[in-house]
């Protein structure tokens, strides 16, 4: 797929999928598990159980083991599909364990603990432009330890210190995030930085 | 000495769609790349010269026939094999942020390094070698994305020397070059070749650059033949007419190179000397004129007279003498 705006809408299009179906589930589903399906969609690092966190634990591990063993494909692929097969490497083999290893991640955090939008966009560029480096071997170390620091941050926030009140998680990263996101993106139109998508 | 790097035999170029949908571009080729040449592939847009170029770097597969790598089959590599000696430049600019020259560069290491990509000296000497051969050693520590284009296309040059191969294959490098930097880029690929052994292959649009400068020719027609030679054998067997041929578009065997074709409509006698001479016809046939050395006292006569550092343009006509200072002013003169 080498056009972006193809890209974008078959984005668009599974995403308006994926929320058809998830309103239909909701439709036929009972009230009581419609308000967990809501309170699970705000996103809260709270309600992860000892027991839940024996299963997140080792499926997060391997998922950030094979980026670590990324680091090489991804920054041959730095240059585009082409550049990195006439390098030798095996383009199709990389992308599935590219895959396997953001699904893995993505997929089980949320599971447990809801979408939490925008750590995931934006501490990968965040990164780059503070170290300024594309090198993996330092931004995959970097985005590992930014983004954990940047979740329990806006967990930290979430809780709202001195009031009984928990915000849900996903309010505060896109709260911050979004402003963080158009902010890369003018300063990339800028020509200030450039990276690749 | 020289030596061939690869033989393309009774190939076939193109692409496979589906099991039984596939397109032919070219049939039949027979080619040889050496070591110590610098070979030029030219022809009109859209006749599959990018696709000779993805087939015999095996980024796309070839339909049938044969391709040897110094004598061994293409297939018969493992792909980090055939990284280690076959590098491309490709066309399409690369578009990378926060990323030094020299670890651009560094990437050309891949088919050498392990699977931590951990860098040993032979590496880091590899790209500085690749540096100075590119002749870029003095933008190593520069971002890629302040680069210029000519300055781009070194480094993407020295990129593909880290991968120290025999055969180079760079797919149109001049092509968003200004002059300057299509000259110098061409030159490199020569000396690439010449100064460190190395088979270059390049696309180009570059007529004239690579009539100047490439030890061989791949003229593709439009049919996906390919005609092959010194540029000087293509020029006198009159293929490179032939190829390019379109209309009002006229190859000048003298000087080997195109022109428009602009039909003149009326005479002019010019009496000048030296460059004044050279440039002055020239501007004249632009606007329209056959140019004589000598007519009828009837038609228009330009004369140029240089005095001290000034030249002037002087204009007779009808009995009517006037005076121009540049030649601008006398094509403005000649048509008013």
């Amino acid at each position: 797929m080498k056009n972006p705006t193809t890209l974008l809408i078959m984005g668009l299009m599974f995403g308006y999928a994926a929320s058809a179906l998830t309103s239909l589930l909701i439709y036929f589903s009972r009230p009581e598990r419609i308000q967990a399906y809501t309170i699970w969609s705000y996103g809260s690092f709270s309600g992860v159980t000892w027991n839940q966190l024996r299963v997140m634990a080792p499926v997060i591990l391997v998922g950030l083991g094979v980026a670590v063993l990324l680091t090489k494909p991804l920054n041959a692929l730095l240059l585009g599909e082409d550049y990195a097969r006439s390098m030798g490497l095996n383009v199709k083999q990389a992308r599935f364990f590219i895959l396997l290893s953001a699904s893995l991640l993505a997929g089980t955090v949320t599971a447990f603990c809801g979408p939490i939008g925008f750590i995931g966009v934006a501490v990968p560029h965040l990164c780059r432009n503070l170290l300024r480096s594309a090198d993996h071997k330092v931004l995959i170390p970097a985005v590992i330890l930014v983004g954990a620091i940047a979740a329990l941050v806006a967990d930290a926030i979430a809780q709202l210190p001195g009031s009984q009140y928990v915000l849900p998680i996903n309010v505060v990263t896109s709260l911050f995030g979004a402003p963080f996101v158009i902010w890369v993106l003018i300063r990339q139109r800028r020509g200030a930085t450039s990276f690749t998508v | 000495m020289n030596s061939v790097v690869l033989t393309a035999q009774n190939l076939t170029i193109g692409y496979v769609h589906s099991r039984t949908n596939k397109t032919v571009i070219a049939q039949g080729l027979n080619l040889e790349l050496h070591t110590q040449e610098f070979v030029c592939l030219v022809g009109p847009n859209g006749v599959g010269k990018s696709t000779l170029l993805r087939t015999l770097t095996s980024l796309q597969p070839k339909l049938s026939g044969n391709l040897l790598l110094k004598g061994k089959p293409l297939e018969k590599y493992t792909s980090k094999a055939l990284a280690k000696l076959v590098s491309v430049v490709l066309t399409s600019p690369v578009q990378v942020g926060n990323m030094k020259v020299r670890n651009l560069v560094g990437l050309g290491r891949f088919p050498f390094t392990g699977l931590f990509d951990s860098r040993r000296p032979e590496d880091d000497s590899a790209v500085q070698a690749a540096l100075e051969m590119a002749g870029a050693e003095g933008l190593a520590e520069r971002f890629v994305h302040e680069l210029s284009d000519g300055e781009r296309q070194r480094v993407m040059i020295a990129r593909a020397l880290a991968q120290e191969p025999l055969l180079l294959v760079l797919d149109e490098p001049t092509a968003f070059l200004d002059l300057p930097g299509r000259v110098a880029t061409m030159q490199l690929m020569r000396e690439l070749a010449h100064t460190h052994g190395k088979a270059v292959l390049a696309s180009t649009h570059d007529l004239d650059q690579a009539m100047h400068l490439a030890d061989k020719m791949w003229l593709m027609g439009k049919d996906g033949a390919i005609l092959q030679g010194a540029p000087e054998d293509l020029v006198l067997s009159g293929a490179f007419g032939t190829t390019f041929a379109q209309p009002h578009l006229q190859f000048d065997l003298k000087t080997g190179s195109f022109e428009a074709e602009i039909k003149p409509e009326q005479r002019v006698v010019l009496q000048a000397e030296g460059l004044a001479d050279i440039w002055t016809a020239r501007a004249l046939r632009r606007a329209g004129f056959e140019v004589l050395v000598d007519g009828p006292s009837d038609l228009p006569r330009v004369e140029v007279v240089q005095k001290s550092a000034r030249t002037t343009w002087k204009l007779l006509r009808n009995g009517v003498a006037l005076e121009f200072d540049s030649i601008y002013a006398l094509l403005l003169g000649l048509s008013a």
